[in-house]
């Protein structure tokens, strides 16, 4: 095809989507809505997820290792955890740190512990606190932890944990039903209206089929009309999401007083997922608008 | 050419259209194909423009074995032949020139050619001055001479014309039929389906009568009966 054949199908596109305008108008609006729900529901899910995520990583694991272990041991045991999938920061503390901080503990009665400082190894064992970084292996961590060799003990309150990670999976499998149920809801819908505006152009279709156009050059006005409603609707819906967005989390900080104040500071900041959700709203928008339009027209192709 | 051999066609529900049809329309005849409605002409016109196939028995349009026409070829074999409806068929979202360029445009044809070729067409069929309005505009007569016009731009071998003049007053009607007779003097076949009879009368030439579905007349009938005017 010429370029300027090409050219002229584009205008064509952009054209019919004036002339069309009426339906221009319902098509971008049923994608509009359809895109701010399921963003809407992304949203909150990503900020439950990410509040439960913080609660959960505050978790930590304290591994004690056994009493007046080498400094090789030691090594050994920190190259271990360091190589352990799902943990995150790890602190050591000494015999002689932890004897220390015992003594700045007594205050004035500090003098009493006055030249036990060498005994430190033999009443502190070296310890190793590791943030946990995925809860929802903290069992097998904990067990796994306790196989490194010169580990005596290794603890972690698995109970809130737990709770914790069930908390976030269930978000996490609502939140993703109800995403693709919207998401589903959302195609049919915007299948009808794509396939409604087509319906009223079947006329002008199968006289272009009697000029001889074949079914690529019908197509591809219809496919870029679809595009650019695509388009628009993911802007419009961005644009709205990001006032929505910020409206919502202005009106909580304002509740100074309150403990949902306190939530703002686990909430994701819209800057964070700005070019996801554009991304998304561009992609949902662009392959909806697009394969949209080429599917409704199958059956009015055959004349 | 036209060569239609032992066609037989039934729709689907069973009604027998066509019963047998034996057809041959040579380069550059004009022939009338009239009928009372209901009679087959339009089951005839549908088999030429391959928007349904025969039954049985062999159609030949152009060259083109329209039995064994492949679905990706029909856009091909349509731009071989100009259409005349009798609704005009026009995109209506489209000027008079964009409706006529459309044509050329199915064939990827280029800017200059289009450039060359719609106003020449226009100013052919007495539309230079159409050329910005919408159909819409239009009244039948003029619709039906851009129809023509877009049919003619591609300069097919072949035009068929189905009820050209049916939408049309009278005194607009023998113009349609006028201009046509011009066009076929320039060398292109034309079949025109009408059931106008007194219009056939009045010009005459070759008359191919179809009724129940088989073909019970076909000769040269001479015009110049001129009481319908």
């Amino acid at each position: 095809m010429r370029a300027s054949s090409f050219r002229y199908l584009v205008k064509n596109g952009v054209h019919n989507l004036w002339t069309n305008r009426m339906m221009t108008i319902a098509s971008v609006g049923t994608l509009v809505a359809c895109l701010l729900i399921v963003g809407f529901a992304v949203l909150f899910s990503i900020n439950v997820d990410s509040i439960v995520e913080y609660i959960g990583q505050q978790n930590e694991v304290v591994v004690f290792l056994e009493l007046g272990a080498s400094d090789e041991a030691v090594e050994s045991v920190r190259a271990n955890l360091s190589e352990m999938e799902g943990l995150g920061d790890i602190e050591y503390e000494s015999p002689e740190q932890a004897f220390a901080d015992y003594k700045e503990k007594l205050g004035e009665d500090g003098y009493l512990l006055d030249g036990m400082e060498d005994e430190a190894a033999e009443i502190y064992p070296p310890k190793f606190t590791a943030k946990i970084t995925e809860p929802e292996r903290v069992d097998t961590l904990v067990a796994a932890v306790k196989r490194i060799e010169y580990v005596d003990k290794a603890e972690a309150p698995t109970d809130l944990t737990k709770t914790l990670v069930s908390v976030r999976t269930m978000v996490n499998t609502i939140g993703g039903a109800v995403i693709a149920a919207l998401v589903l809801v959302s195609v049919v819908v915007i299948t009808n209206t794509i396939r409604a505006s087509v319906f009223t152009r079947r006329k002008e279709i199968s006289i272009m089929k009697y000029v001889g156009a074949t079914n690529t050059f019908i197509r591809i006005p219809f496919i870029v009309e679809g595009i650019l409603l695509g388009i628009f609707a993911a802007l419009i819906a961005f644009l709205a999401i990001w006032g929505g967005y910020a409206l919502f989390i202005g009106a909580i900080t304002m509740e100074s007083s309150t403990w949902l104040a306190s939530l703002t500071q686990y909430l994701v900041p819209f800057a964070d997922v700005r070019l996801q959700i554009l991304g998304g709203f561009l992609l949902a928008g662009i392959l909806t608008g697009g394969i949209g339009s080429a599917f409704s027209m199958r059956g009015h192709l055959k004349v | 050419m036209i060569d239609l051999m032992d066609v037989c066609f039934s729709y689907e529900n069973g009604t027998e259209a066509l019963k047998d049809v034996n057809l041959r329309i040579d380069n550059g005849d004009f022939a009338f194909i009239v009928g009372s409605s209901g009679a087959g002409k339009s089951s005839i016109i549908k088999l030429l423009l391959r928007e349904t196939r025969a039954t049985s028995g062999t159609v030949i349009v152009n060259g083109y074995n329209l039995n064994r026409l492949k679905e990706r070829q029909i856009p091909k074999f349509r731009r071989s032949i100009g259409v005349v409806f009798q609704d005009f068929r026009l995109i209506p979202n489209m000027t008079v020139f964009d409706n006529v360029a459309f044509s050329l445009r199915v064939t990827d044809a280029s800017n200059k050619v289009i450039r060359q070729q719609v106003p020449y067409v226009l100013e052919l069929m007495e539309l230079q001055d159409k050329a910005r309005k919408y159909p819409y505009e239009l009244s039948g007569g003029e619709q039906q001479r851009v129809a023509l016009a877009r049919a003619l731009v591609n300069d097919p071998p072949l035009i068929i014309a189905d009820e050209p003049t049916g939408n049309i007053d009278p005194e607009f009607s023998y113009e349609i039929v006028e201009m046509l007779r011009a066009i076929n003097r320039c060398g292109t076949t034309i079949v025109m389906v009408t059931h106008e009879h007194e219009m056939v009368k009045y010009f005459g030439g070759r008359t191919i009568n179809i009724e129940d579905g088989a073909v019970v007349f076909d000769d040269y009938i001479t015009g110049g009966s001129n009481e319908s005017k």
